[in-house]
């Protein structure tokens, strides 16, 4: 039996915190929840994360810019992170990718089943 | 870009182009024909006179014809020129037919230097040409009265070589000033060394030929000034900024419109300095230029940033179409077209689609989540989160309802189909449910929340009680959102009779307010019904009172925003309501005090 996945949620929505935190519990993985950036790096600091789920819009650090940060980290740097979002910008999305993120989802598009099967397959992949 | 637009400015370089030529090339096919005639009818009427001569059988016929003969050959080879030296060089060109001279001479106003050109026929010593020179200068002066030196005078000599040993003075001399529009350019001069050698007879051969030439001139010279008054004219009246160069890149023009987009409104005299220094290194206006001329081609930059201002520039090159010996780069010439406004509409629609995503997307994509929570079985009614998930989904739902209903009624009062349906109700009655409504929210909020009734109320108003109560909401949760814990919100109510002065009126209604009655929008009402909503909140900017009510205003103060969530319909909406009742809707507020908002209904 492989160990519990552990995921970082990072969203300043405390709704889509709220029900990622009780889905993929529900699922088996050990969740942290962060409201911000700020927060999300410095949880990583102290707790390695298996995957990060991160929102794009958020102040005053941007998703994006806590992604690049994480990837600057070379304790970090492998974590397959997923972007998510409200907007479907073509840019945000073509820059989270360039960035070399795992997946890039807009929120209304996607169900949560999308959602944790597709971070088995990225997990499943890397092993 | 715009297919108008583009359109729009081919013409515009194109009169830019006509401009130019009338400046710099001095030709110009507008004043052909006028030219065309005009050596036609001179050369009738003299045909005419010549013909009365020859029947008084004077001996001199035949050289008068030949004169003539002359005179047409120079008309038309003057043709349509409009370049002073060249018709000089065509006159000097021919007089040998019928004048005898050595030298023949000229001497133009140019711009710094003087221009001396001498054509011999018969090849003299340098110290007659010097001569012949000297008394130009002299004669020029006179008519001038302006002191001209020799080494302002730049030499052009042709014909016969000066031979040192051809020791002969100046002894005939004729001299005849070139006049164009009443002003003096410069004088023609034949020389000779045999005396005596000009009469009457040459003085007024010289005589017609250089009026006849100056005329022409005159008045094709007219013919381009109307024209290109006219085109200045237009550049002038143009809402477009314009800017025009020379191929040295000194300002040509500046119209009124680029004069007031770089804020040089003020001054005269502008130079290429003037305008790099207003652009403030916002846009490269030389280097564009230089760009463009070299490529030959139309430069555009998008959103440059004047004063506040967004520009969309164009930089073209200026080329002579004269058709002659190619194509000639004359200068360039920018254009400022002002595009703030289709700015402000593209912020407006980026803005209104962000609010879309905050306040539907965002919402749905949570309530479809939940649903799924549910559906998978993962959230079970009896679970810690099961109540909290539920209500936020009847929370989301009913403020995308809210959303929903804003656009509707928004839409309605853009197509101006907002109804309003009267009946008659009770203000006081109706105040006093919603203080019961926010009762609970207030408390939670930890503020006092009271009214302010005056006894005299009239009872059985005409209105919409839906829409008013609608209004009421708006206030109240907007002074609810801004008022921090430990304020008070007031709703107050009074009557107000035609003509009776409305501070005293509140005041005896012991209502208390941010409101002055000498406030514009509140002056000369008819008998009315004063509800007003004051909480001591965190008050409103000054540079945003006047935006509050406009319809989608509120998406610019993005730091509201924020705080705020909300479409900022609302009090447009509100506005909308209180209007289609006949009554004035307003703030007054004082940052950091408070805010009070009031509406007007006319009591009929």
């Amino acid at each position: 039996m492989e160990s519990i996945i552990k995921i970082l949620i990072v969203d300043n929505d405390e709704t889509f915190l709220k029900i990622t935190n009780d889905w993929f519990r529900e699922q088996g993985f050990a969740v942290m929840t962060a409201r911000s950036g700020e927060e999300a790096l410095t949880i990583l600091d102290h707790h390695l994360a298996d995957v990060v789920l991160m929102d794009v819009a958020m102040s005053p650090m941007s998703g994006i810019e806590v992604f690049e940060k994480i990837k600057a980290n070379p304790k970090t740097s492998a974590i397959p992170v997923f972007m998510i979002s409200n907007v479907g910008e073509a840019e945000y999305i073509s820059r989270a990718r360039d960035l070399g993120a795992a997946g890039y989802f807009v929120k209304s598009n996607f169900s949560l089943k999308d959602l944790s099967e597709k971070i088995d397959r990225i997990l499943h992949m890397g092993q | 870009m715009d297919i108008f637009i583009a359109v729009f400015f081919l013409v515009l370089f194109a009169a830019a182009a006509v401009l130019f030529v009338f400046w710099k090339d001095r030709r110009l096919a507008a004043a052909l024909a006028v030219r065309e005639t005009e050596i036609k009818n001179q050369a009738d009427k003299k045909i005419e006179e010549y013909k009365l001569s020859i029947e008084h059988g004077g001996e001199e016929t035949s050289r008068r014809m030949y004169e003539l003969a002359i005179l047409k050959e120079l008309g038309e080879r003057i043709g349509y020129s409009l370049d002073i030296q060249n018709i000089v060089d065509i006159i000097t060109g021919s007089l040998h037919q019928f004048i005898k001279y050595s030298a023949v001479s000229y001497i133009l106003l140019g711009g710094e230097k003087l221009i001396f050109k001498v054509h011999l026929e018969k090849s003299v010593s340098r110290p007659f040409v010097d001569e012949v020179r000297d008394r130009m200068l002299k004669s020029l002066s006179a008519l001038l009265d302006r002191e001209f030196k020799k080494n302002q005078v730049e030499e052009l000599l042709s014909g016969a070589i000066i031979l040192e040993d051809m020791e002969v003075p100046v002894n005939s001399f004729f001299n005849i000033p070139l006049i164009i529009g009443e002003k003096v350019v410069g004088v023609l001069t034949v020389a000779d060394s045999e005396t005596g050698l000009y009469k009457e007879e040459e003085m007024t051969i010289l005589y017609k030929i250089t009026a006849q030439a100056s005329q022409a001139v005159t008045r094709l010279q007219e013919v381009v000034e109307r024209e290109q008054r006219k085109v200045n004219s237009m550049v002038e009246s143009m809402t477009e900024g314009v800017i025009m160069t020379d191929q040295d890149y000194r300002i040509l023009v500046v119209n009124p419109a680029a004069k007031r987009t770089l804020g040089l409104v003020e001054k005269n005299e502008i130079t290429v300095f003037d305008i790099i220094d207003a652009l403030d290194g916002k846009f490269d206006i030389r280097g564009k230029l230089e760009e463009s001329v070299k490529l030959g081609k139309t430069l555009t930059a998008e959103d440059i940033v004047i004063l506040d201002r967004f520009y969309q520039i164009f930089v073209a090159p200026v080329r002579s179409n004269t058709g002659i010996g190619g194509e000639e780069v004359l200068g360039g010439v920018v254009i400022f077209h002002d595009v703030t406004h289709e700015k402000e509409l593209q912020r407006l629609r980026e803005d209104f689609i962000s609010m879309m995503v905050h306040e539907l997307r965002s919402p749905l994509s949570n309530v479809m989540k939940v649903l799924e929570l549910l559906g998978e079985g993962t959230l079970k009614p009896g679970d810690k989160d099961y109540g909290e998930m539920t209500q936020m989904v009847s929370a989301n739902t009913r403020g995308m309802l809210e959303l929903v209903n804003d656009l509707l009624d928004a839409a309605k009062l853009e197509a101006g189909k907002f109804e309003i349906h009267r009946q008659p109700a009770n203000i006081k009655e109706i105040i006093q449910d919603k203080i019961r409504f926010y009762e609970l929210a207030a408390k939670e909020a930890k503020l006092t929340l009271r009214s302010v009734l005056a006894d005299n109320l009239p009872g059985g108003v005409s209105l919409d009680p839906i829409r008013i109560e609608q209004v009421l909401n708006n206030f109240l949760s907007n002074s609810l959102k801004f008022t921090k814990p430990g304020g008070t919100i007031t709703v107050q109510a009074f009557p107000h009779t035609r003509g009776q002065n409305l501070d005293q009126e509140a005041g005896q209604a012991h209502v208390e307010w941010l409101l002055h009655g000498d406030d514009k929008s509140i002056q000369n009402l008819p008998n009315s019904l004063i509800i007003a909503v004051t909480d001591t909140g965190v008050g409103i900017t000054e540079e945003s009172l006047p935006q509050l009510f406009n319809k989608f205003k509120q998406f610019q103060s993005r730091t509201m925003r924020a705080e705020q969530k909300g479409t900022g319909l609302g009090l447009a909406i509100a506005k909308g309501i209180v209007e289609a009742h006949g009554g004035v809707v307003g703030v007054a507020s004082e940052e950091g005090a408070g805010s009070t908002f009031y509406f007007t209904l006319p009591l009929q």
